[in-house]
């Protein structure tokens, strides 16, 4: 694949198995991430892919399975993994600004007690700005529209100065402005060396968005670079029946957007 | 305790009172618990909480004005008419508060509980200082008390909780379309609003006949209580709504007849409390949901895994780190304490990665299978496939492990 | 005029710094969507404390203290349970919990001697604040006089260390206590402590309970918890301000429900005794009434 021994991978995942009581949602799953690279995660509906990310940073259970980020554990590389939840999993009604959510990204550095000072404040704008809301870093998070949330929630991971990104479907109910906004700040800090793991949804912008993919139904299916594994055979291997006859939409290279 | 009074009390021969309080006891616990089946299901149970605690300021200003009118102002139908009414304005305001304002159900539930019950506490102390009417039995209002209750009084109460139960019974088919699948229910030309609000209604009948005998602070958990320990049971709704009546029916039987023959033991508490001793058991021991089948299906399904994934990697030649893999490998037989692999073991392993690659060709086949039947793929593959399916798995195998071989060579 | 120290303004400091470390927590409780915990915490007091009396045979504060924290603790760890491995909706297995532990406090209620025990349920539900004046305290002079101070009730120092307690958890678990009610799914994955946090929280509310409970009744607290934090939540978007809003509406709750239960019914009915927890937790709803008629953020993101 790629030359990529010199550094560890991003996020490595072996033999990782996680039940709900007896119903399995993920068995045995492997996969890799690499630094640097835009990786997405699909599946059909329960197919485990944000059980799968919520296991690797220690939010579930595992029955075995061995996580590791940058070729340590968790504990030891947590200052270095941001993760941007579902946008619905919060009360957006919440009485914070805009800038009081990205201040929170600092939490890994600040800890919990020491004050947040102007330079903090800064920090928190330029991310903002990075993700064009600077003008709304006062505002109540509840006047956002889902485009605008979405994009705090990146400005908080982007305030976390993390090298691995993993993002639980940045892109779902996202205006298209936004989704391209999203996309291109998310390949630039790729070809800065960020790692970007995604849970993806549309099957039509996989080609265009992401450089390496995992496909999964609760086992590995493929993991690789789109190149090689995004093929019509390993979805339908995981999509069963439901894609066929949909197609997919052909490799369109000039069509990629290009940060 | 007085194992006599106890016995004639299960049987009905303890006093005409009291008979008729137990048959309203069990009456009242068979109506809470299918209006709290419904209610669990509506996901509404505390709702029930600010319902109960609304009816004390109403209790206060029947007692006022009947006393104010020259009665005793104990009369009880009075008492309950006002109390259903306050309920009812508790209700109102819950509603108005989550519609209205940002404030969620939570906040709005609590609130009116609070608020109206303090208000009662106010209605009440007034009562108390002005000496008018006869007091004696207001403040059995808040835990219950059947102990020196009138006959009349006995028989309302009776008629009460049978008319509930009765209106449940009628009505259950429409809660139970609502409760089980809102959208199909409103197709089919029902009004959700109109059943939520029966719904309600239907609680409110329960807890103002439950008031007397239970408390307002407890009958919450006749409607409540139930149909969880219900829930352990059965995944189905109409055995839900039976099982959920008969612990409450159960509870309210017990429960009066015990604290009939027990002195100084309020009859809500005790209703409540024999109710709590069946939903233990159903948390603990129900087959379906409780928490021992639970564990013991989550820790033979965690074994399983373990089991294939370390003859899988002793197939593969590969060293195990996994403490609770190597003690499944272990107690199976198939592994040494100094890692190496037994003959049983080697021949297991073997089978694993066999029936391993069969059950990815397979779930390759039909992606769609996999959360039909879960965990299947952890079984021996002749439990679950018949003959013939699975020797055209192992040709369509052995076509495609040649064509790899090709390709490579 | 130095009659009032004792006879009024020490309850109502009492009622008050009970309301202002109830009203605190509340705002957590309610952001959370959690504020019938408040509920729970508060009925689970009761057979924390007696299960205390029972088995140390004191009527300390230290035992009491302890052992309704615990039954807190219990009876959230038992929530947790019941909504888990019941996959029980987090409303209903409460209510299962604190009623079924309510009932179980109110039989041991009644089956122990309860000739030491100085409260009854009535008083358990509703209090008895108007009882807590500083009989020693009718002169101002009593203010400097170590004698007249050491006969102050002892819930006054109780209420007031209980919300010492509040602020100082707030001073230092601020950041991840925001963080953890937000968003938990960020916060846990952040390496915020979230469950120990969530666990202090009801530890907290349990103490706050216990403390107001002797003093004032559950009643007041539940309402403490929920309405002077829901009202805060109509007026501002703004989390410092809503917090110190509740603490005002809270004060104003204490004070005027007492004066309220005093001397306002006497205008209309003379020699007419009103519990004073009643009326403050009366009080409390017209002030959330006025907020969710006229708050200016009463709509929130539905606007």
């Amino acid at each position: 694949m790629l030359n990529r021994v010199d550094q560890p991978p991003a996020l490595s995942i072996s033999g990782l198995s996680v039940a709900y009581g007896d119903k399995p949602a993920l068995s045995a799953v492997n996969a890799v991430f690499h630094q640097g690279r835009m990786s997405a995660v699909i599946g059909p509906n329960g197919a485990g892919k944000s059980t799968l990310l919520k296991a690797a940073m220690g939010m579930v259970p595992l029955i075995t399975g061995k996580v590791e980020f940058f070729g340590l554990p968790l504990a030891a590389a947590r200052n270095r993994v941001a993760y941007v939840p579902q946008r619905a999993s919060v009360d957006w009604d919440f009485p914070a600004s805009v800038i009081d959510v990205v201040m929170m990204g600092l939490y890994g550095e600040l800890g919990p007690f020491r004050f947040a000072g102007k330079k903090h404040r800064d920090k928190a704008r330029e991310c903002l700005r990075e993700v064009d809301l600077e003008p709304l870093a006062d505002r109540q998070i509840g006047q956002l529209s889902g485009g605008q949330q979405q994009r705090v929630f990146i400005a908080r991971a982007l305030a976390q100065k993390a090298d691995l990104l993993i993002l639980d479907e940045p892109l779902a109910g996202v205006d298209a402005a936004t989704e391209r906004t999203i996309v291109t700040l998310l390949k630039k800090l790729a070809r800065e060396g960020a790692a970007i793991i995604t849970v993806h949804h549309d099957l039509s912008t996989v080609r265009d968005y992401y450089d390496d993919v995992l496909i999964m139904n609760v086992r590995t299916v493929a993991n690789g670079t789109v190149a090689d594994t995004f093929t019509e055979q390993k979805l339908a291997d995981a999509y069963g029946g439901r894609l066929v006859g949909a197609g997919l939409p052909a490799p369109v290279p000039g069509a990629k957007v290009e940060a | 305790m007085d194992v006599e009074a106890f016995l004639s009390a299960l049987t009905f021969q303890a006093g005409y009172n009291t008979t008729i309080v137990t048959i309203g006891a069990i009456l009242l616990g068979w109506a809470g618990g299918m209006v709290g089946t419904f209610l669990l299901l509506r996901r509404r149970s505390l709702v029930s909480d600010a319902l109960s605690h609304a009816t004390l300021p109403g209790v206060g200003i029947a007692f006022l004005v009947m006393a104010s009118l020259g009665g005793t102002g104990r009369f009880l139908p009075g008492l309950l008419l006002g109390a259903a009414l306050s309920a009812l304005a508790g209700l109102a305001t819950v509603e108005w508060i989550t519609r209205r304002t940002r404030l969620q159900a939570d906040a709005a539930i609590g609130a009116v509980l609070s608020v109206f019950f303090g208000f009662g506490i106010v209605l009440l102390t007034v009562i108390q200082s002005v000496q008018i009417g006869q007091q004696a039995g207001i403040g059995s209002f808040l835990l219950g008390s059947t102990s020196g209750m009138l006959r009349s009084e006995a028989i309302t109460l009776a008629v009460l909780a049978g008319g509930t139960a009765l209106a449940v019974f009628f009505l259950r088919r429409t809660l139970t379309l609502v409760a089980f699948d809102e959208t199909f229910a409103r197709a089919r030309g029902i009004s959700i609003r109109r059943s939520d609000l029966l719904l309600m209604l239907l609680v409110l009948a329960v807890t103002v006949t439950g008031l007397r005998i239970v408390g307002l602070v407890l009958i919450i958990a006749l409607v409540i209580i139930p149909p969880v320990a219900a829930r352990f049971w059965t995944e189905r709704v109409d055995h839900m709504l039976l099982i959920s009546a008969g612990i409450g029916a159960v509870s309210g039987y017990l429960g009066t007849a015990l604290s009939a023959s027990i002195d100084d033991l309020p009859t809500g508490p005790i209703i409540v409390l024999v109710a709590t001793g069946l939903f233990a058991v159903s948390l603990l021991f129900a087959p379906v949901r409780g928490v021992f089948s639970g564990l013991y299906r989550a820790r033979a399904f965690s074994w399983k895994v373990h089991r294939r994934q370390g003859l899988l990697a002793l197939n593969r030649g590969e060293a195990i780190y996994d403490k609770k893999t190597i003690f499944v490998l272990l107690a199976e037989g198939f592994m040494r304490r100094d890692g190496s692999i037994t003959p049983p073991g080697v021949v297991a392993a073997k089978l694993a990665a066999e029936e391993e690659a069969l059950w990815s060709l397979y779930l390759r086949e039909n992606p769609d299978s996999l959360h039909r039947a879960h965990g299947m793929l952890l079984d021996p593959i002749e439990e679950r496939l018949g003959a013939g399916e699975i020797n055209a798995l192992r040709l369509r195998h052995y076509a495609a492990t040649r064509q790899t071989v090709e390709a490579m060579a | 005029m130095a009659v009032y120290l004792g006879l009024t303004i020490v309850p109502i400091l009492i009622g008050l710094l009970a309301a202002v470390a109830a009203a605190l927590l509340g705002n957590f409780l309610v952001l959370k969507r959690q504020s019938l915990m408040g509920d729970a915490v508060s009925h689970v007091v009761l057979p924390g404390i007696i299960v205390a009396f029972v088995t140390t045979g004191s009527m300390d504060a230290g035992p009491m203290l302890v052992g309704a924290a615990i039954a807190a603790l219990v009876a959230a760890v038992l929530i947790e349970i019941i909504r888990v491995l019941g996959k029980v909706e987090p409303g209903a297995a409460m209510g299962v919990v604190f009623t079924a532990l309510f009932a179980f406090g109110i039989v041991l209620l009644e089956q122990t001697d309860t000739g030491a025990i100085h409260f009854d349920v009535e008083h358990a539900l509703y209090g008895n604040l108007e009882s807590l004046v500083w009989l020693a305290g009718l002169e101002w002079s009593a203010l400097t006089d170590p004698a007249a101070l050491a006969e102050l009730p002892p819930q006054l120092p109780r209420v007031a260390a209980a919300l010492v307690v509040v602020i100082a958890f707030f001073c230092v678990a601020w950041r991840p206590l925001v963080i953890a009610t937000f968003d938990p799914v960020f916060a846990a994955a952040s390496g915020v402590p979230v469950r120990l946090v969530d666990g202090a929280l009801i530890a907290l509310v349990a103490i706050v309970a216990v403390t107001a409970f002797e003093a004032v009744g559950a009643i007041i607290t539940i309402a403490m918890l929920i309405c002077p934090p829901a009202a805060a939540r109509l007026m501002t978007d703004n989390l410092v301000r809503q917090l110190l809003l509740s603490v005002v509406f809270a004060a104003i709750a204490a004070s005027f429900g007492y004066l309220a239960a005093g001397a306002g019914v006497a205008l209309f009915v003379s020699g007419v005794a009103v519990s004073a927890a009643g009326m403050i937790a009366t009080v409390s709803g017209l002030i959330l009434a006025l907020a969710a008629l006229f708050g200016p953020r009463r709509l929130g993101a539905r606007a």
